[in-house]
């Protein structure tokens, strides 16, 4: 089996487990099931995506965005099993939240601490790495103010301040990203 | 997949980090309810 029929096999299993959890919380929470029909599809919706946009035809790519396929998919499917746990009462309501959250903030961590080490050289390497040092220290920086939030705050305040600092991340990262591209050259500028 | 704005070549990383960041912005919608 080919490492890309590998990645393939445990991508559809995920989707399998995620939708499993999707039923018994739609079994337990009828009126929510949307919410688990949103998290089942979103996984087979990028795929599709990638298919079609032929990005997975290049090997070496492909195995790096199934990788990624099946991060995604593991926190999906996770997310689902921890609402199936509390539809079923395993699990109280408020520490499924905050794992949720945790293990969200701990991704961005990852991710964007490995993002500035992986520069892709395009016109511009320097706008390049610029660009992958922004995003990276952004997302770095969001997941650490995140734990204390999700770890630490009461409930009603955590939910507002958890997604009031997502929203504040995007923003700045879409601002900062568009004066950075908006420089004439910045190939000829220091880093 | 992402392309270079100038150039139009490939973007793996980014595309591949903004891929996981918005798993965890719709993740993070999802399990605090507000969707």
């Amino acid at each position: 089996m080919t490492p890309i029929q590998t990645r393939q096999k445990i991508l559809i299993a995920l989707i399998l487990a995620s939708a499993g959890f999707a039923l018994v919380g739609w079994l337990q929470q009828p009126e929510s099931a949307w919410v688990g029909l949103l998290g089942v599809l979103t996984v087979p919706a990028a795929w599709t995506v990638l298919m079609v946009s032929r990005a997975l035809s290049d090997p070496a790519q492909a195995v790096r965005i199934y990788n990624s396929l099946i991060g995604a998919a593991v926190l999906i499917t996770g997310a689902l099993g921890v609402v199936a746990a509390v539809a079923l009462g395993i699990l109280p309501e408020g520490w499924s939240t905050r794992l949720g959250m945790l293990s969200s903030a701990l991704v961005l961590i990852v991710v964007g601490n490995s993002l500035p080490k992986k520069i892709e050289p395009g016109c511009s390497r320097t706008r390049g790495r610029r660009i992958q040092r922004l995003l990276g220290w952004t997302f770095v920086i969001t997941g650490l103010l995140a734990i204390p939030i999700w770890l630490l705050t009461p409930m009603p305040y955590a939910r507002v301040a958890g997604l009031s600092l997502y929203a504040a991340a995007i923003a700045f990262a879409a601002w900062s990203v568009t004066r950075i591209t908006r420089r004439p050259r910045s190939d000829s500028a220091g880093s | 997949m992402l392309t270079c704005f100038k150039c139009s070549k490939p973007r793996m990383t980014l595309t591949a980090a903004l891929l996981a960041a918005s798993a965890q912005i719709i993740l993070a919608l999802v399990v605090s309810g507000s969707i």
